[in-house]
């Protein structure tokens, strides 16, 4: 019986792998990045989540950056065309995915654009985008900054593309680090404010204790506030691909040999 | 239970057959058509792709003649190409003049390399990512297309649909592909 079913199988396999010449990695659970090639840092990383998570949730477009280790041999169109359209990166209806492929090790990148960003993002313009932004980077071999640069360029262009701006737009300048830390103080400085009310509020009798729902309350404003960026942190559960999906791709886009 | 009649069985059993036979070409004839559409779709998408590049050419030749104006020859040779791949109506003869273009364009990119100032255009730059773009989604466009084409012929070439087929006149498309040596079409002397 399994030897039956494996000599089914087998045939199978052998022209699915004649067929498509190469195979495609899946993606992780970090739909938005997957970084099979280890070039890119945690905070890229969360930061593009968080950002392409965001831009699904408005414009129902999706931007996806993959770096992989080989393209095995095929061409970085075919390998980008073949990826965006297995990941189905996009809306069905839309067509508005968008991949920025980089292969690192054959020096080599890609931005797959559906055609339904095409009308903003066209060859010519992404390929200025990338010479412009990120050239001096990749040349250099550094994909991560490359990418940092080049990846809230495209945003805010496919934002545009829907008659929106980017959200809480100084999150853009994310690169510089200082964000994170400024946050810290915030949060720090928050939470000894409701120590301090609490502890204010312990010392009176608990016979007026109108602080304790109070606090309850206000704290629960800045965490729901604060719900989009505590996801940040890379928390897996919800990093993944939210709404959307099943989008496909035509070959635009424009790409780089460096 | 009264006993059928051997004519009233045989009539029956005619009637039914011949429903079956109904059903059967309506869902063929209905599959067959959905089919050739898809190939329709598609070939309208390598249109769309081919007339795109058409567009872009005079920009190109035009941002060209602007550095390199005395090589008229290559410039003669693209509007020729282009003027064939827009008179062109069979698939394979589009398919043949588009091979042509490409390669007349890969030469005008090998001359480019030669005027640095045409290099560093920025125009010149944009079409040239324009004109990668168009290729690479020509290229998807056709494989799209061939394999469209390739899945409809394939069913109206078998058993059973090759009766419906001869009999609603569905017939085979073109591939869109080029005839053997159609990519050296256009003789070149290198020595100039």
């Amino acid at each position: 019986m399994k030897k039956s079913r494996f000599t089914l199988i087998l045939p199978i396999l052998c022209i699915w792998f004649v067929i498509s010449g190469f195979s495609l990695p899946d993606p992780t659970s970090e739909f938005y990045v997957n970084d099979f090639a280890n070039v890119l840092t945690n905070d890229l990383k969360n930061y593009i989540c968080q950002k392409s998570k965001e831009l699904c949730d408005q414009t129902s477009a999706q931007v996806v950056a993959v770096t992989v280790g080989s393209l095995e041999g095929a061409s970085i169109d075919d390998y980008s065309l073949q990826l965006g359209r297995k990941w189905q990166i996009g809306n069905k209806d839309k067509n508005n995915g968008l991949l920025i492929l980089i292969a690192p090790n054959e020096k080599k990148m890609k931005c797959e654009v559906g055609p339904g960003l095409e009308g903003r993002l066209n060859d010519a313009k992404v390929g200025r985008f990338i010479d412009e932004y990120s050239a001096k980077d990749f040349k250099n071999g550094d994909w991560n900054a490359g990418l940092g640069k080049l990846y809230p360029a495209l945003v805010k262009e496919v934002y545009a593309e829907y008659g929106k701006t980017v959200p809480n737009a100084e999150a853009a300048t994310f690169a510089k680090n200082g964000n994170v830390y400024k946050m810290i103080f915030i949060l720090i400085g928050v939470s000894a404010i409701f120590v301090i009310i609490f502890l204010i509020s312990k010392r009176k009798n608990s016979k007026d204790n109108f602080f304790i729902p109070f606090l309850l309350s206000m704290l629960d404003i800045f965490l729901s506030g604060r719900g989009n960026g505590g996801s940040s942190g890379g928390s897996g559960g919800n990093s993944g691909r939210n709404s959307s999906g099943g989008g496909s791709f035509s070959g635009g886009g424009a790409s780089r040999d460096y | 239970m009264k006993k059928l009649s051997t004519g009233k069985i045989v009539l029956i059993s005619l009637a039914s057959i011949f429903l079956i036979l109904i059903l059967w070409s309506i869902g063929s004839y209905n599959g067959l058509v959905k089919s050739r559409e898809t190939v329709t779709g598609q070939q309208a998408n390598i249109e769309t792709q081919l007339q795109r590049r058409v567009d872009l050419i005079p920009n190109l030749v035009n941002t060209v003649k602007g550095y390199a104006s005395h090589e008229t020859q290559i410039m003669t040779q693209i509007s020729e190409a282009r003027a064939k791949l827009s008179g062109a109506k069979s698939m394979s003869s589009k398919a043949e003049a588009d091979t042509e273009l490409n390669f007349t364009l890969s030469r005008l990119l090998v001359i480019a390399e030669n005027y640095p100032e045409l290099k560093a255009d920025a125009q010149f730059k944009q079409l040239q990512d324009e004109l990668a773009g168009t290729e690479n989604r020509i290229a998807v466009a056709r494989n799209d297309y061939n394999n469209a084409a390739k899945s409809y012929n394939q069913s109206i070439k078998t058993f059973p649909n090759i009766i419906f087929a001869n009999l609603f006149g569905f017939s085979a498309e073109d591939y869109f592909q080029a005839a053997q040596g159609a990519e050296k079409a256009p003789s070149v002397d290198f020595g100039k």
